[in-house]
């Protein structure tokens, strides 16, 4: 019966990297721009939260608040001076533009907050402790549901903003074919930026999740990176949703694996990576 | 109505060497041939550095040769980097001769690519390079999982003790340069011959090249083998001139951070644009090696600078700028008054 | 009257190759123009150009008596010009209705979603319908219909017939005779001299990147037009 809770701890696990991996698709959905930093910026959101922490007894949840708008506007930033530029020179400037901020994000966070690991699991209250018994052998950590319960609202809110709004239309289109998105009217710059502001976002909300369920330090980042693109990637790369589920799929992937030997988790997490790619080929399937 | 005048079409030939590669070959023979007596001349600490270096120009050469020519965007290069290192340990805890091991260790590489080619090879775009990532991370892992290769905490080769340490430093740097040149003449064959054209089409756009009977896939298989043993080399040879490895280091994404740096900077698909990146990168961490964080960011700062600026690198612009044709890698047509 | 749009010597050109050599004409308001010209006469870099999709390397574009000739595209059709291109373009994953609302710019008593739908009735069975999926006419009424919601006051279409059947071609055209006369100022790029001829008050030929004849449809005979057009006899404006 362990295996079932292994399988229930999974999907919780995908929470998270669904949480992680939706920024991460959005910037390759629309722009095939590899964000090599998005790890990077998710930490850089917890450290935000842990700085409006020290200035002010209140809960993570609600010192995200403050911090979304900044977050909103350095993604704003990012596409129209860095990722703009990149975009334009090739295929592999922006892979080592973000390669370079990644580096840069890290170094800075070093040196500003010390190599410590941290959680913000202590300040979040029993939120980040507790848990529901559902059978002698399962059990679902509250915050393990309350990530699933806001990857999906995240995602879902995403999906909706895609499919029902003129913004979330034009940048669908400008994702299809940016000229002659031009052409009738629609500004790509400024929809990528867009675009970008969201990823940065939303990935500063995983940070934050991340921080509560566990912990960060300044190189948290690349580890969260790749297990955010195999989500993506196990997904589909073609919808929101298809992340979600790439997600869970890592996650039991990794629980189950992390049974069989304590050391396996995330190589078990790449083994069914590459096994998922390879399917995918031979069936000759295109996915890109 | 007037007949047009009949006026003759000018003459052309195709040639491969001009002037200017005539000197550069000669210049980069030479210089070769110099390299060959740096142990001789030089101290150790020198001659480990040069060491250093004719090992970046041969990443940058190798990364260079997937992503500029054969457009395959690897960020998993330091999987075969890795496993020449540790192919090498291997060897050497099964007796062999620590040269040779690294050798063998390169050939090893070879073969896991050759592998790998038949799955690999059909990823598309982003699943490749992320793919590549993947499988570096997952050897990684298998390799801090075997306790006689050291584990988690690294190992070094101590059967290079049984050498001088003035032996070791100039059996690594003549065997690195060996190596460094023969894959440099390896590619310049390689890009004069057919197989050359046919990945220089492949560069400039793959869809017309396979429409014109260009074997795409094969040419990307050579490109991936060769790479797949020339980074395995790299790897052994760091091995040696480092003496100690780890898995996280030596499997780091790091590498292929430097390798692209190396590649943007000094001009993607050129020949002679990878060399010139290498030797920027080198020069930038022997001065700035020191200076912990802000190096890094320094580092990561000048990427982002070269990228947004001057996308086609040093050579890539001066090759444009000036109409500059070096190595004779190309064609050109001379005009016969 | 000053013209709607003011092209002034413009040169386009792609890498080295000019496209569009020392170009010049107008277009008043109302009027439709023809542009005819063998393929590679430049004519769809022209008409990029005035959209605003392509840099020239010299001249000027004016619109309604302002220099747009360094304004984006996307600026151009909040202006007023909106570009059928060739090919069509549709967005391929967007619904019919999704690619004429991602156009969407409304304007008292101007075209909207049902005004659209009205003009082009084959569309309104389609409205949920991939545009991927859409038959040649279909994508072609689309993709019109589309450059109508940006309520253009210049529409610039470029080579609407190609690749329809002949049946299909005759509705297009219907429904641009419907815009024409209700009056709309069009420069239509059009490889069938006949139906160019009589959808045009005016035809501009076009060789090579340069223009070789101008003159309304009225006074230029089949003769001159198929000799500039194939550059014969070196006609002169």
């Amino acid at each position: 019966m362990t295996w079932v809770n292994d399988v229930v701890q999974g999907i919780l696990l995908g929470g998270v990297y669904a949480l992680l991996a939706c920024g991460l698709a959005l910037m390759f959905g629309v722009m095939r721009i590899i964000n090599l930093a998005h790890g990077d910026l998710a930490v850089v959101g917890a450290y935000l939260v842990l700085v409006v922490l020290d200035h002010a007894n209140i809960s993570p949840f609600l010192a995200l608040v403050p911090v979304l708008p900044v977050m909103l506007i350095a993604g704003y930033g990012l596409q129209r001076i860095v990722l703009d530029r990149a975009l334009r020179a090739g295929v592999l400037v922006p892979l080592l533009s973000t390669f370079g901020l990644s580096i840069v994000i890290q170094n800075i966070l070093l040196e500003k907050f010390s190599p410590d690991v941290r959680s913000l699991g202590g300040q979040a209250g029993s939120i980040a402790t507790g848990s529901w018994s559902v059978t002698n052998a399962i059990s679902i950590s509250q915050i393990g549901a309350l990530i699933v319960v806001v990857a999906i609202a995240v995602l879902g809110g995403l999906q909706l903003f895609l499919s029902r709004t003129q913004a979330g239309r034009r940048m669908r289109a400008t994702a299809q074919d940016p000229d002659t998105a031009e052409l009738v009217g629609v500004d790509s710059r400024a929809v990528y930026a867009r675009a970008t502001a969201l990823a940065v976002a939303i990935a500063a909300v995983a940070g934050l999740f991340l921080a509560i369920r566990s912990t960060f330090y300044p190189f948290a980042g690349p580890t969260q990176l790749i297990f955010a693109f195999e989500a993506v990637v196990i997904g589909g790369m073609t919808s929101l949703w298809g992340t979600l589920a790439g997600g869970m799929i890592l996650g039991v992937a990794q629980t189950v694996g992390g049974q069989i030997n304590t050391q396996y988790p995330v190589l078990a997490g790449h083994i069914v990576f590459l096994a998922v790619l390879a399917l995918r080929a031979a069936l000759g399937r295109q996915i890109s | 109505m007037t007949q047009p005048a009949v006026v003759e079409a000018p003459r052309f030939s195709v040639e491969r060497w001009g002037r200017t590669s005539v000197l550069a070959v000669s210049f980069a023979v030479a210089l070769a041939v110099g390299f060959a007596f740096v142990p001789l001349l030089f101290s150790l600490n020198t001659t480990e550095k040069a060491t250093s270096l004719l090992i970046l120009v041969l990443l940058a050469v190798m990364w260079n040769a997937l992503a500029g020519y054969g457009g395959l965007v690897s960020i998993g290069q330091q999987a075969f980097i890795g496993l020449g290192a540790y192919g090498t340990v291997w060897l050497c805890n099964h007796n062999w001769n620590p040269y040779r091991a690294m050798i063998v260790a390169a050939l090893f590489c070879g073969a896991v690519a050759v592998g790998l080619s038949p799955v690999v090879l059909r990823f598309r775009g982003a699943q490749f390079a992320i793919g590549m990532w993947v499988i570096a991370e997952a050897a990684a892992i298998l390799v801090s999982l075997d306790q006689s290769l050291g584990a988690g905490t690294g190992t070094s080769l101590i059967e290079l003790n049984y050498y001088t340490p003035t032996q070791r430093q100039h059996y690594t740097y003549w065997l690195t340069f060996g190596i460094t040149v023969f894959f440099l003449a390896l590619l310049f064959v390689l890009l004069r011959s057919r197989v050359g054209s046919s990945l220089q089409a492949i560069r400039d756009d793959e869809e017309a090249a396979a429409s014109v009977g260009v074997s795409v896939l094969r040419c990307k298989w050579i490109l991936f083998v060769v790479a797949g043993v020339g980074c395995g080399a790299a790897g052994a040879l760091t091995l040696a001139n480092t003496l100690f490895i780890e898995p996280t280091s030596i499997f780091g994404v790091d590498w292929t951070a430097y390798m692209i740096f190396m590649v943007l900077v000094g001009g993607l698909g050129t020949f002679e644009g990878p060399i010139v990146g290498a030797i920027v990168l080198f020069v930038i961490q022997n001065e700035f090696g020191n200076n912990g964080v802000w190096y890094l960011v320094g580092l990561g700062g000048a990427a982002m600078a070269f990228a947004l600026l001057a996308p086609r690198g040093v050579w890539g612009t001066l090759e444009e700028r000036f109409g500059l044709r070096v190595m004779p890698v190309g064609y050109r047509l001379r005009r016969q008054s | 009257m000053t013209a709607l749009l003011s092209v002034r010597d413009l040169d386009a050109r792609h890498g080295l190759l000019p496209a569009v050599r020392d170009v010049s004409f107008e277009v008043a308001e109302g009027e439709t123009v023809a542009l005819v010209g063998a393929n590679g006469a430049g004519k769809t870099t022209l008409l990029r150009t005035i959209a605003g999709a392509h840099r020239p390397s010299g001249g000027s574009v004016s619109f309604d008596g302002r220099d747009v000739t360094r304004v984006r595209a996307h600026a151009r059709v909040g202006l007023g010009i909106a570009l059928v291109p060739e090919g069509r373009k549709l967005f391929p994953q967007l619904t019919v209705e999704e690619n004429l609302l991602v156009a969407r710019r409304p304007r008292e008593n101007g075209w909207n979603l049902e005004r659209v739908l009205e003009a082009f009735p084959l569309l309104q069975p389609l409205r949920t319908r991939i545009a991927a999926t859409l038959s040649g006419g279909e994508q072609q009424a689309t993709a019109i219909g589309r450059a109508l919601m940006t309520n253009p006051r210049l529409l610039l279409l470029d080579e609407v017939s190609l690749g329809l059947a002949p049946v299909a071609v005759d509705a297009v055209y219907r429904s641009l005779q419907t815009l024409i006369e209700s009056g709309a100022t069009m420069v239509l790029v059009e490889q069938d001299l006949a139906r160019a001829l009589a959808a045009a008050d005016r035809v501009i030929c076009m060789l090579e990147g340069r223009v070789v004849l101008t003159g309304t449809s009225s006074e230029l005979s089949r003769e001159e037009i198929t000799g500039a057009y194939f550059g014969l006899h070196g006609v002169a404006q």
